[in-house]
């Protein structure tokens, strides 16, 4: 199963790069001109459907950045335009920039923790036996489904100062002090908690992904690797990382799009608290916005933060870009 | 130095006076004239309360009386959360129909009246019986010369405590000073109550009080209508240190509001042995503990003095008609009738919360909270009548978020009250 | 786990020519040790590794079957008493309309998505246009629009449409989100189709609308069935929309359960019994398609 974009080589029957022209359908069908443009209606319903309710809200949402609206013009109905003073706002507030550093810190954090255990859950299910491998995949399934209000409900819950379960089991470890720790009065613990709740939900999509990935590699390929006598460390370094490093990339790229952008689980488990510390870019947006009101700030706050998100994608775009040529 | 319920200050940025004078249709009086009882046959009014403010048999019977003053009129009724509500409110006053009635605490009041959002009732106050009103009563709700909303009800916060754990501790009346209640709550905690008191760390009305009776405020007049932030004053330090005592003598989390979780509910567990409540809080506790009906008792938070009670924050809701509602004349109707001598009687008796005439306080007589509260209510005083207000009470609220909670979990108030301030004044000088 | 058999090889008088018999048995029995201890140690691995995973569900269900007082405890408690009360008390307070909302937007938009994104991923796969890689990078890149910067444009449409407060609104919105995914997505299952399949019907003259329901179809079905099922999950779960574009009418089940939060806060049992309420039908989906979703999960692509 070809794990990403990739691909002719690994798909089955196609002798031909997607991207060449179907000269010889075009002459076998004998369709003529209708054939050559049914692809571009069959795809057009679903661009036109994109284009109208993605690509809409994105422009709408830059020109109200360059409006004043509030409360007053919100419910008035008027449009006060501003110019750029709400990006000058910004730009120039030490709380945007500590934002974005803290925003930046939190998705690599993330995506490293991310991208490593969902590598070793990967490796692990390519290890076992069919019946434990549905077992964790099981775990793995129902952890991705879960939607995100259930989860940070349970997780309130799990860390609750007084009667959650991890004080109660550290306590029980002899970790005494933890007690009645108050995860969520510091900076730091509410990030580890955010944290561990991202990384669980995750995780199975790059576990899953990497052992598709990993039955695509013949099995001569590790046996090899083990009669020269490579260890686990050589073998994923020099067999499984090489083969799989579009895979790599790709997730890796994914991942760091879902993590920065996340809002649910940052905003649930502590509204972006204690004191403004754990706010997130898309949280800051949203109290900024919705919460106070100045929807014309808000809509400024996050194209900055798509602005800001594409220039840290442009490096990855540089490297997926070229890896579609090398293909 | 109090901010008096009589300041109405004027908001001096030009801007708003074009835009609500430009604010179109409508506005004024529309009638003295009563609307034959086949009026609004076939359509729904709807209004909007807050949790807490209305009784069930209040809410029983006026649905009930309009409904057959009207025939054919529905009245759909529905009870809304404070969390958050200033958001829902701002959206739902932008949209095409908006709830017809709506009330609106007395500190947010201003916001919306600079907004447009709310109609201009200046014509109809008398028919509304708003010659009784006392002009300190009626301040929240006029702006700029113009009557808003009508006022609805007055609540301060008292003590509700279990009778049960007092006298188990060997209590036998209730503290008239400061010092009494904390030896009292020590007595109570002695004899094995983890919560003596409950008092959660974000309760900003509670150290809104506590605050007052220090002789401070939350913020001082600069005059001309520009206030600023004055949490970084000796009298808020022993406030907060005075909040800080009384959340000590119990488990309350001191980084939660007092309605995460609900006070009511942690009360209605019944091993609590007092917080610092409403009425309905005090109703709501009963009805999901029905054991605790005869147990429960008021008293008006302790002052330094054993003759007069700590001032409190005086908590008052207004109802308003929205400014794009599809049924304004039945808006008023219902405004008529929901600010009768007979309905607000018999809110301040099923409820306990203060009439907005004084003829009707007798109708507290009976209600063991309202007498206590009218007591308190004596002595009090509010947030600044100013449109900018409402932005400092959107969340995350800079007092309780960088002020109570801090100085609760060990910073130097004085410190957090410079973070604090900083923020509020941010909000104070938004444009609107 | 056999015994090391002593040996006196490696003492005096042992004929050089035995050595590496013996040796050579000694390392294959040492081989397969080593080998049966991985196996029960990635085995161990496993089960700890599903547990964690499985953690948080299950402690949510558990506690859904408790009474309050085994629920808000300082002490966790694994053995108790079940009880049905607290899904009696879920469904008391009104989830029916909540339900059917959900289930109405989700089935709904799932459909949509497969009727309209079926041809786009044929016509990006088997009769692929110029510029398909341009086609393929539009679709994901929608994924970098932040909900936070979608919500207030929507807002305004919707509002000005007067459309909000509508299940409809949500079924259409849904839609959008989920098409680039699911084209994505079918795309890659429709490149699996061997070509000669395709060689064979052509010459055979089939039109348009056979080629892709007589015989793609079927060959892709488990393949469409993923992608649905995906995009049911992805819509049931969906939070921050149905938040900001509904209020009485439309709410979905994430809306019943923060609703039950604010009111029910300090009632952990209840609590947990909405949360189970409203994760069922995408944990059941989870669980008993399972081949499908991983099928699925592992076509790259997906959140």
């Amino acid at each position: 199963m070809a794990a990403q974009t990739t691909g002719a080589r690994t798909r089955p029957g196609r002798g031909r790069a997607p991207d060449a022209p179907p000269a010889d359908h075009a002459r076998r069908g004998g369709r003529g001109l209708g054939a050559r443009s049914a692809p571009y209606l069959l795809i057009l319903p679903a661009c036109v459907a994109t284009i109208a309710l993605l690509g809409y809200p994105l422009v709408r949402n830059v020109i109200i950045s360059f409006q004043d609206l509030n409360a007053f013009q919100l419910i008035q109905h008027t449009t006060q335009w501003t110019g750029f003073s709400n990006y000058t706002d910004q730009l120039s507030s030490s709380t945007f920039w500590h934002t974005v550093l803290r925003s930046v810190l939190f998705t690599l954090a993330n995506v490293a923790l991310i991208m490593a255990a969902g590598t070793a859950v990967g490796l692990l299910l390519n290890r076992l036996g069919k019946r434990m491998r549905l077992v964790l995949q099981l775990g793995l399934v129902l952890a991705w489904a879960m939607p995100v209000v259930a989860g940070t409900t349970v997780y309130q819950w799990l860390f609750d100062s007084q009667y959650g379960v991890v004080n109660w089991f550290l306590a029980k470890l002899d970790w005494h002090s933890m007690a009645g720790y108050n995860w969520f009065g510091h900076q730091f613990s509410t990030f580890s908690v955010i944290t561990l709740m991202i990384v669980w939900q995750s995780v199975p999509f790059v576990a899953l992904n990497l052992y598709a990935g990993l039955t695509t590699i013949s099995a001569e390929l590790f046996e090899a690797a083990r009669m020269d006598g490579a260890g686990a460390w050589r073998t994923f370094g020099s067999v499984t990382f090489p083969i799989l490093k579009p895979f790599f990339l790709g997730t890796t790229f994914l991942e760091v799009i879902w993590v920065f952008k996340a809002f649910t689980q940052v905003y649930a488990l502590n509204a972006g608290g204690p004191e403004g510390s754990t706010e997130t870019l898309p949280v800051y947006a949203f109290i900024e916005g919705v919460g106070n009101q100045h929807y014309g700030m808000g809509a400024a706050i996050s194209t900055l933060t798509i602005v800001i998100l594409l220039a840290l994608m442009s490096y990855y775009f540089r490297i997926m870009l070229k890896q579609e040529d090398d293909l | 130095m109090g901010k008096r319920r009589a300041a109405i200050a004027v908001l001096g940025a030009a801007v708003m006076a074009v835009s609500v004078a430009a604010c179109g249709s409508g506005g004024g009086g529309s009638s003295d004239k009563a609307s034959g009882p086949d009026a609004f046959k076939g359509k729904t009014l709807t209004v909007w309360v807050m949790s807490g403010s209305n009784p069930p048999g209040w809410t029983k019977d006026i649905t009930a009386a309009f409904e057959k003053q009207y025939t054919g009129a529905k009245v759909d009724i529905k009870v809304q959360q404070w969390d958050g509500i200033q958001q829902k409110l701002t959206t739902a006053l932008s949209e095409s129909s908006p709830p017809d009635v709506f009330e609106v605490g007395n500190t947010q009041t201003p916001y919306y009246a600079a907004t447009g959002g709310l109609k201009d009732l200046s014509g109809d106050k008398s028919s509304l019986g708003g010659d009784a009103w006392a002009p300190s009563m009626n301040a929240s709700a006029v702006y700029q010369g113009k009557q808003y909303a009508a006022p609805w009800y007055f609540a301060t916060r008292v003590v509700v405590y279990n009778k049960k754990i007092w006298a188990n501790a060997g209590i036998t009346s209730t503290p008239k000073t400061q010092d009494d209640l904390f030896k009292d709550l020590a007595a109570i905690k002695a004899k094995g109550t983890q919560d003596a008191f409950y008092l959660p760390g974000q309760d900003w009305y509670a150290f809104d009080g506590f605050l007052l009776d220090a002789g401070a405020d939350l913020v001082k007049d600069n005059g001309g209508g520009k206030y600023t932030a004055d949490l970084d004053s000796p009298q808020a330090a022993n406030a907060i240190n005075l909040y800080k005592k009384l959340n000590s003598y119990g488990t309350a989390p001191k980084d939660k509001d007092e309605a995460t979780p609900q006070q009511s509910d942690v009360f209605a567990k019944g091993d609590v042995g007092a917080f610092l409540g409403l009425g309905w809080e005090a109703a709501g506790a009963i009805a999901k503990n029905p054991a605790l009906k005869n147990e429960v008792g008021y008293f008006p938070m302790p002052g330094t003095s054993a003759t007069t009670p700590a001032k409190v924050f005086i908590g008052g809701s207004n109802l308003a008609i929205s400014q794009n509602s599809k049924n304004p004349q039945m808006a008023e109707d219902f405004l008529k009738l929901a600010l009768s001598d007979q309905f607000e009687g018999e809110l301040a008796k099923e409820g306990g919360v203060i009439p907005n005439k004084t003829s009707l306080d007798s109708n507290l007589a009976g209600n063991d909270y309202g007498t206590v509260s009218a007591t308190a209510a004596t002595n009090g005083g509010t947030t600044p009548l100013i449109p900018t207000w409402g932005n400092v009470e959107n969340a995350p609220n800079p007092i309780t978020t960088l002020f109570m909670t801090p100085v609760l979990q060990g910073q130097d108030p004085a410190a957090a009250a410079k973070k604090a301030d900083a923020e509020v004044d941010n909000r104070l000088n938004q444009k609107q | 786990m056999a015994s090391a058999t002593p040996t006196a090889s490696s003492g005096a008088g042992a004929r050089p020519a035995e050595v590496p018999a013996r040796s050579k048995s000694r390392a294959r029995k040492a081989g397969s040790r080593r080998r049966v201890l991985g196996q029960v140690s990635w085995t161990a691995g496993a089960w700890i590794a599903a547990l964690i995973f499985f953690f948080p569900v299950l402690w949510m269900a558990l506690t859904a079957f408790k009474q309050e007082s085994a629920a808000y405890t300082t002490t966790p408690h694994l053995v108790f008493k079940p009880t049905l009360d607290q899904f009696r008390a879920v469904f008391d307070a009104g989830i029916g309309p909540y339900l059917a909302n959900s289930a109405t937007a989700t089935l709904l938009s799932t459909l949509l998505v497969l009727v309209l994104g079926i041809p786009a991923a044929y016509a990006l796969s088997i009769r692929p246009v110029r510029k398909t890689r341009d086609v393929l990078f539009f679709f994901i890149s929608t994924k970098m629009l932040p909900g936070v910067a979608a919500i207030i444009p929507v807002y305004l449409a919707v509002r000005d449409l007067g459309a909000l407060d509508s299940v409809w609104t949500l079924m259409v919105l849904y839609t959008a989100m989920n098409l680039p995914i699911a084209v994505w997505m079918m795309r890659s299952f429709f490149l699996e189709v061997p070509g000669e399949v395709l060689e064979a019907a052509r010459v055979d003259g089939v039109t348009l609308r056979q080629e892709i329901t007589r015989i793609l179809l079927p060959i892709v079905a488990p393949g469409i069935a993923a992608t649905a099922l995906i995009c049911v999950i992805f819509s049931w779960n969906e939070f921050f929309l149905a938040l900001n574009l509904t209020s009485v009418r439309a709410g979905t089940m994430p809306i019943f359960l923060v609703g039950f939060m604010s009111s029910e806060g300090l009632y952990w049992a209840k609590l947990a019994a909405a949360a189970t309420l409203a994760c069922l039908p995408v944990l059941l989906a989870g669980w008993l398609a399972q081949k499908q979703l991983v099928r699925g999960l592992s076509m790259g692509a997906v959140k």
